[in-house]
């Protein structure tokens, strides 16, 4: 008994500080969630890089991919910032995942913007921040998944 | 890649020896994995700035798409900076799991006891 006391004690005092100590746990609904808006958005930015939708009116022919983008993003964003965060340097890397899901659906606001104006053509830049900044969400929201290729 | 199950050392530099191998192996897959992905996002968000610029240039866009855009392209840039920073703070934090998942298998291959489940799965 004598001997176990130490060993519970340090064990119970590395489990509080072992988990989410620097940046939040992985969260399957958030990953879920920035996953729907990527394909959605690469979606819209692919139909942008083809030239089919260089025309206000094509905006029609992608609002679903949109509407499913932002909200998906809107729903991520809520969720990565309720993610449990037991420190500082948690809650700021907290704070970090979070822009990453906001600057992509930012991004998806000004090329609907540009869409509904009928800017939209091939290569005039349009597509490329969309595509990282939504990237950088996924991967963001992917990394701490245990399994992975960097795990 | 050590053997979880059977892990139990007797001694701290047996222990350390194990610990270096963890974080080294898991510091060379993350590096392989992510060193190429950002110089690609710079990449293409350069390549994105000079289309802007030509298609300003040519006409192809007025200056008040041209300057939305550029902000687009702006904001990503500094999404970039950001995220690199988050990255290297992934790493952290997996290598202080990768620790914790081995100091987990030497308490639990010793006392029986699972204090991490969250990174001992002692199932497989």
């Amino acid at each position: 008994m004598i001997r176990r006391v130490p060993i519970l004690a340090i064990a119970v005092a590395l489990t509080a500080c072992s988990t989410n100590l620097i940046v939040p746990a992985y969260d399957a609904r958030l990953d879920t969630a920035v996953s729907s808006a990527h394909t959605a958005a690469a979606k819209i930015t692919a139909c942008i890089d083809l030239g089919l939708c260089a025309t206000a009116e094509s905006f029609a022919e992608q609002e679903a991919n949109y509407i499913e983008a932002i909200a998906n993003l809107k729903t991520a964003g809520l969720i990565a910032g309720s993610l449990p965060a037991s420190n500082d340097t948690a809650r700021a890397s907290r704070e970090d995942l979070v822009s990453f899901v906001d600057g992509c659906r930012e991004q998806l606001v000004s090329l609907a913007q540009l869409h509904l104006a009928g800017q939209t053509k091939p290569e005039l830049g349009m597509t490329q921040s969309v595509d990282v900044s939504c990237d950088q969400a996924l991967r963001a929201a992917q990394a701490m998944k245990q399994g992975g290729d960097d795990d | 890649m050590t053997d979880y199950a059977s892990f139990n050392p007797t001694n701290v530099d047996e222990f350390v020896a194990a610990l270096t191998d963890e974080v080294k192996v898991l510091g060379n897959k993350w590096w392989e994995t992510n060193s190429s992905i950002v110089p690609g996002y710079l990449r293409s968000l350069a390549e994105a700035t000079l289309q802007t610029e030509v298609a300003l240039v040519e006409g192809k866009i007025d200056s008040s798409t041209a300057d939305q855009v550029f902000r687009m392209q702006q904001a990503a840039f500094r999404q970039t900076m950001r995220f690199t920073k988050y990255m290297t703070l992934v790493l952290s934090q997996k290598v202080v799991d990768a620790v914790f998942r081995l100091v987990g298998w030497a308490i639990y291959n010793r006392v029986g006891f699972n204090f991490f489940p969250e990174l001992v799965n002692i199932e497989s």
